[in-house]
């Protein structure tokens, strides 16, 4: 190669600018012509990876697919009630809970919100239940009765409170005037 | 839809019964017989009343026995016969808060006299005892509603 085709390779690149005469325009054309087909070349190489690389990704998703539908098929089997070999009560209790879980999930909280209505219509009424006691009362608060009349024909009736932890008892005392009579 | 439904009958019985309560009191009575003997006894269905006839007044009798007794069930304006071992009594509710029961409790003795005209506002689940004294013995009749 002489300088003088260093040159023209130099302009074929736009390089340096020359004069080109008839012989060396042939030249850069060559060169120039030579560069497309080398870059073309190139191009189409590395277009061809990604292609590849597509295509393996490609086959790839198709793999994943195809498994869950595999899958699937075995799927129904799996879903399938186990071979009933026990029969006992609580097996039969816990299949029923797995069918109608929802309704009795449903079911629970209904009676949760019927419970908590009830319990707000109750109103305020501060009671409370004395479990000790053989006849079962509820008490409010230790406080005597009010007596709005008293009557006791043929005595004299007598109101007095007897306080204890127990409550407050109103005892109305008559006391014949004949004491001799009884009852 | 139908929990919904079923909801809603069950808020309008609670209603319902809740409206009936107002109208009604569950009560318990004791006619019991005191008198003074050489030791002292008290029945065993007296347990409720125990630490109240053990203390004065009552403690000048040591012996006291359960004549009758048992639940009674008041409807609002309805009077409710008692027949007593020893005589009779009668019991209105009259009316009723959640605190309070209005009672009339009218008391006759074994002749058949009047021995007591009592009204009364008494609340809930606290006793009423009802004395009548004969010489060396008495008459109790207690009672109470809830």
């Amino acid at each position: 190669m002489t300088n003088r085709d260093v040159d023209f390779m130099e302009h074929a690149d736009g390089e340096l600018e020359i004069e080109l005469a008839g012989d060396g325009r042939a030249k850069v054309d060559a060169v120039k012509e030579l560069g497309e087909l080398v870059r073309g070349r190139l191009e189409r190489a590395a277009d061809d990876v990604p292609e590849a690389r597509f295509a393996a990704m490609w086959s790839e998703i198709d793999q994943t697919i195809s498994k869950p539908s595999a899958k699937s098929q075995t799927l129904p089997v799996l879903a399938q009630p186990a071979p009933v070999t026990q029969t006992g009560m609580w097996s039969r209790i816990g299949r029923f809970l797995d069918t109608y879980r929802s309704q009795i999930i449903t079911g629970a909280i209904s009676a949760g919100a019927v419970a908590a209505l009830a319990l707000v219509l109750r109103g305020g009424g501060a009671t409370h239940r004395n479990g000790s006691d053989p006849i079962d009362v509820q008490r409010v608060a230790h406080r005597p009765a009010e007596i709005e009349d008293l009557d006791t024909p043929g005595g004299t009736g007598t109101v007095f409170n007897l306080d204890d932890e127990d409550g407050s008892t109103t005892v109305i005392w008559v006391t014949p005037e004949d004491t001799v009579e009884g009852i | 839809m139908r929990y919904v439904l079923a909801c809603a009958v069950l808020v309008a019985t609670s209603a319902v019964a809740r409206a009936d309560e107002k109208d009604k009191a569950d009560c318990d009575y004791l006619e019991i017989a005191a008198s003074t003997g050489k030791a002292p006894a008290m029945d065993s269905e007296l347990k409720p009343l125990d630490k109240k006839l053990k203390k004065p007044p009552f403690a000048s009798w040591n012996t006291f026995h359960k004549l009758s007794g048992g639940p009674m069930a008041l409807v609002k304006q309805k009077a409710d016969s008692l027949k007593l071992a020893q005589g009779g009594a009668s019991i209105l509710l009259r009316d009723r808060s959640d605190k309070k029961l209005e009672l009339t409790v009218t008391i006759d003795g074994a002749d058949g006299k009047r021995v007591l005209d009592n009204k009364q506002s008494v609340p809930i689940g606290e006793w009423s005892m009802f004395v009548h004294t004969a010489k060396d013995d008495a008459h109790i009749l207690a009672l109470t509603c809830k």
